[in-house]
């Protein structure tokens, strides 16, 4: 008889090819490989930038050279900062028209599907390639509601008041080494400001491509949502593979205002040369709502913790996460929440598949400081591990400050066991279809969150054409 | 055999690990308080392992904790003295045979802190040798010391149960003042033996850690109630090894602070053999300013087939100004096992407290009621084998939340 809960993980393994191809763009400037303060006068130049910003990435640059690597997660020694690009600029100008973008840049977003994504409707998209944004469009009635969607750098040079004040305010760069990094060598990204009592009737997106070996790429995306206003964002990363390491250092910074609702989701597919240290952080006054959606696929190493700062009384967050480990992947994920206010609340539901050798590791957070009286919050986590091969490790703190605060965590590692798919077999389901289901059931959660074209991407991404491995 | 505490690898990665500065200290003890107790020690394997241990002892400073607030450590002057705690079936760790004395050399480990393992290693002033028989039915081995601040308890203990037997063992101690407690314990439990460990460790104004490492066989069971009550810092650390299978561990740590004490535990057990079974339940109650860290530990290494693992923490927080951080942590190399855990924070539910109040209780003594019947499962455990202790138990939680809850 065939051992039916023998899988072959190769056959559930994502289909990395779709995201392999390379394009032969040119690039208008580049940096040498090698971090100096010549290399950021210089990107801060060719930006044409104000001398503040200039001055910030100095600081920033200052810190970050006498900073310690961290002293927790993914080993980074082989992180060799001084072979990476810090910047490289596509030789287009910023486009609100997708038909002036050069042919091997739209080439690239075409098979990602980007001006597919707008053509379905989504409210406005940002692409970035490398280093700089190279397309920008908004729907022109979220224009008129006085929604501004637009990369970093035209934002720093038109919104200068609205940048400072909050830029680099919510992670600052002394926060530690990696933001530091990305306060010196920041590039491209998006801001969006939602005004007050606005409700942006679709999903806003941005796409982040590497295309070069040796790459990093540090984008920036600030984002406010003004008071009672409603947003949704998504972004998606991707980059071919090369044999030298690429560095994505991004940073996400989210102000979520009194009353207003904000979901931020990802779905992050990096090459398997990536190092991802990205520092992704909201904070939320009164009553208002921060979402994270993460579904964290590609990369090498990875180090990414979400974290919410519940600020204002009776602020909410919810964090939905699947991390998904690979062959040759470590990725050490999790979500931070911090209560600070009375009547807060949190969920968190965190998921892992660990598969082919690949290592999960959750690494989670939930801290209830003294003033959060009545705070409530609820930490689930999840491992489905395919195989023997693989690791999936569960580490969260809960810290409780206070004496009225309700915390539960709970985890649970499992498999696909046999009774479970003769179960599904005796009401008549096959045993591809078996796996399938409980697979797909796993990451439901996740699934549900998104957007239809992305559910079905991610669905695509986790391949579960099993059928191969019991033939 | 060296059971490290985190094990944070797989194959080619691995986690970067915090390391716990050290702090120097000047009355730290050296040859001097070696050779001052030496005509105590008759065995000689047993001196050599106290001068071996020294080697490394001797190259390290004290921790510096930052959760538990600890920086360094001043042990007290040293008294030369050496006794088997007021024991009358445990045997002198004078007496240990080759057996032993393997245990002794072979189980190593980090404990809470190196330098306090390898401190009651060298410099234990009281110690004992509990070895059961083949086939021997059960029996009850007490130890008990008082601590107070001209006499700190560094303690050895050895324990070795031969196939088939059972034993018993509660070790007790008592602070009066401002002390401390270094402690080290081993124990192989062979094949088809039966182990219940109870610590009651009822401290003051003390700086305490007990460092407990058990190898576990064949069908072999332990069950541990490691109870800690107060300290100004108290760190248990108690690893587990299931090499074998059908190994079978369930530790039940107890605590409760106050005032400014901390308590910062730390509970290991790791599965390397098919069909191991290991709990941990904790319980405590923080009152005040005080502070708990709970670190609960699963490790299921590859080949743990069939393994079960979980854990459970609960914590009663009765203090606006008490804090507590836990770790339900789980790291697993094995898929085909049974792991979860669950840890929960909270304060007394209104439901309980109105439902005592309809009752007759005061607000208060509701609060009383709920808070100590969290304890009474140990001390009801307690009480089966060793009533006079469990009174002490019994008195002093409940002296404790009297002080919290007076109505005056």
């Amino acid at each position: 008889m065939k051992d039916v809960n023998k899988i072959n993980y190769e056959d559930l393994m994502i289909n990395q090819s779709k995201f392999d191809f390379r394009n032969e763009a040119k690039y208008a400037y580049k940096t040498p490989p090698g971090l100096n303060e010549k290399v950021i006068r210089e990107i801060s130049e060719a930006k044409n930038e104000p001398k503040w910003m200039l001055e910030h990435r100095l600081q920033a640059f200052k810190i970050f050279e006498n900073y310690h690597e961290p002293h927790f997660g993914v080993d980074i020694t082989e992180l060799d900062l001084s072979k990476i690009v810090a910047y490289m600029k596509p030789d287009a100008e910023k486009s609100t028209s997708w038909d002036d973008v050069p042919d091997e840049i739209k080439d690239t977003f075409e098979k990602l599907g980007i001006p597919e994504a707008e053509r379905k409707a989504l409210a406005g998209v940002g692409a970035q390639y490398d280093s700089e944004v190279v397309y920008q469009h908004i729907q022109k009635e979220l224009n008129d509601l006085g929604v501004i969607f637009l990369d970093m750098e035209t934002a720093v040079k038109e919104y200068p008041d609205l940048i400072k004040e909050y830029f680099m305010k919510l992670v600052p760069s002394h926060n530690h080494r990696y933001a530091a990094l990305h306060g010196a060598l920041w590039s491209g990204g998006s801001f969006l400001y939602v005004p007050k009592g606005v409700k942006v009737p679709l999903p806003l997106q941005a796409y982040f491509r590497m295309n070069n070996p040796g790459m990093s790429q540090l984008e920036h995306t600030l984002i406010i949502a003004d008071e009672e206003s409603e947003v949704e964002f998504i972004e998606g990363c991707s980059a071919p593979s090369y044999s030298v390491t690429n560095l994505h250092a991004g940073m996400v910074e989210i102000y979520v205002k009194k009353g207003a609702k904000m979901k931020y989701s990802t779905i992050q597919n990096w090459s398997k040369n990536t190092y991802n240290l990205n520092t992704k952080r909201a904070i939320v006054d009164e009553d208002g709502s921060m979402e994270w959606v993460s579904g964290s696929l590609g990369s090498f190493k990875t180090m990414l913790y979400p974290m919410t700062i519940l600020k204002g009384r009776g602020a909410k967050n919810s964090s939905v996460a699947l991390t998904y480990a690979g062959p040759n992947q470590h990725l050490d994920a999790g979500s931070k929440v911090f209560h600070l206010a009375p009547y807060t609340s949190s969920i968190v539901n965190a998921r892992s598949i660990s598969i082919g050798g690949g290592w999960a590791f959750y690494r989670g957070w939930i801290k209830i400081g003294e003033n959060a009286k009545g705070a409530k919050s609820s930490v689930e986590c999840n491992a489905l591990m395919l195989d023997n091969k693989s690791k999936s490790d569960t580490v969260p703190l809960i810290e409780v400050h206070t004496d009225d605060a309700d915390v539960g965590h709970e985890a649970k590692i499992g498999r696909i066991s046999q009774d479970q798919i003769y179960y599904l077999m005796s009401r008549g389901l096959s045993e591809i279809d078996a796996k399938n289901m409980i697979v797909r059931g796993f990451i439901e959660p996740l699934v549900k969150e998104l957007p239809l074209e992305y559910a079905l991407e991610l669905n695509k991404l986790i391949n579960l054409e099993v059928e191969s491995s019991i033939g | 055999m060296y059971e490290k505490a985190l094990v944070l690898n797989h194959n080619d990665f691995y986690v970067t690990e915090w390391i716990v500065p050290e702090v120097d200290s000047e009355k730290d003890y050296g040859i001097i308080e070696i050779d001052s107790s030496r005509n105590f020690f008759t065995n000689e394997k047993l001196h050599e392992f106290r001068l071996n241990r020294f080697e490394e002892y001797k190259k390290m400073g004290f921790p510096k904790w930052k959760r538990a607030k600890l920086t360094g450590f001043e042990p007290l002057p040293f008294i030369p003295k050496f006794n088997t705690l007021n024991s009358e079936n445990l045997q002198s760790l004078n007496d240990l045979d080759n057996e032993g004395i393997e245990i002794l050399n072979n189980m190593d480990f980090d404990g809470s802190h190196r330098k306090f393992l390898l401190m009651s290693d060298v410099f234990f002033n009281s110690g004992f040798y509990l070895k059961t028989k083949a086939n021997q039915e059960n029996e009850i081995y007490i130890t008990e010391a008082i601590i107070d601040n001209k006499s700190p308890l560094y303690d050895l203990g050895i324990i070795n149960l031969a196939k088939n037997s059972k034993a018993t063992l509660i070790r007790f101690v008592k602070s009066q003042g401002s002390s401390s407690k270094i402690s080290s314990l081993r124990g192989k439990l062979n094949k088809n033996s039966e182990l219940t460990v109870i610590n009651i460790n009822l401290f003051d104004n003390d700086i305490s850690t007990d460092n407990i490492f058990f190898d576990i066989g064949k069908d072999a069971k332990l069950t541990v109630y490691d109870i800690n009550i107060g300290g100004k810092v108290t760190a248990p650390h108690v690893v587990i090894r299931m090499a074998e299978e059908k190994g079978n561990v369930n530790i039940y740590p107890y605590y409760l602070t106050q005032d400014n004490e901390i308590i910062d535990m730390f509970y290991l057990i790791r599965y390397y053999a098919p069909e191991t079974f290991g709990h941990i339940i904790g319980h405590g109650v923080l009152m005040d300013s005080s502070r708990v860290v709970f670190r609960g530990n699963l490790d299921i290494k590859k080949g743990a087939k069939e393994a079960n693992a979980d854990e459970q923490d609960f914590n009663l927080i009765l203090s606006e100004k008490a804090k507590v951080m836990a770790y339900p942590s789980l790291y697993v190399d094995e898929n085909e096992v049974n792991a979860g855990h669950a840890a929960s924070i909270g304060s007394i539910e209104e439901e309980k407290l109105y439902y005592m109040m309809t009752r007759g209780y005061s607000k208060n003594e509701a609060k009383k009621e709920i808070a100590f019947g969290i304890f009474e499962p140990s001390i009801e455990f307690v009480n089966q084998y060793d009533t006079k202790l469990a009174g002490e138990l019994k008195n002093v939680i409940q002296k404790r939340f009297d002080k919290e809850f007076s109505d005056s």
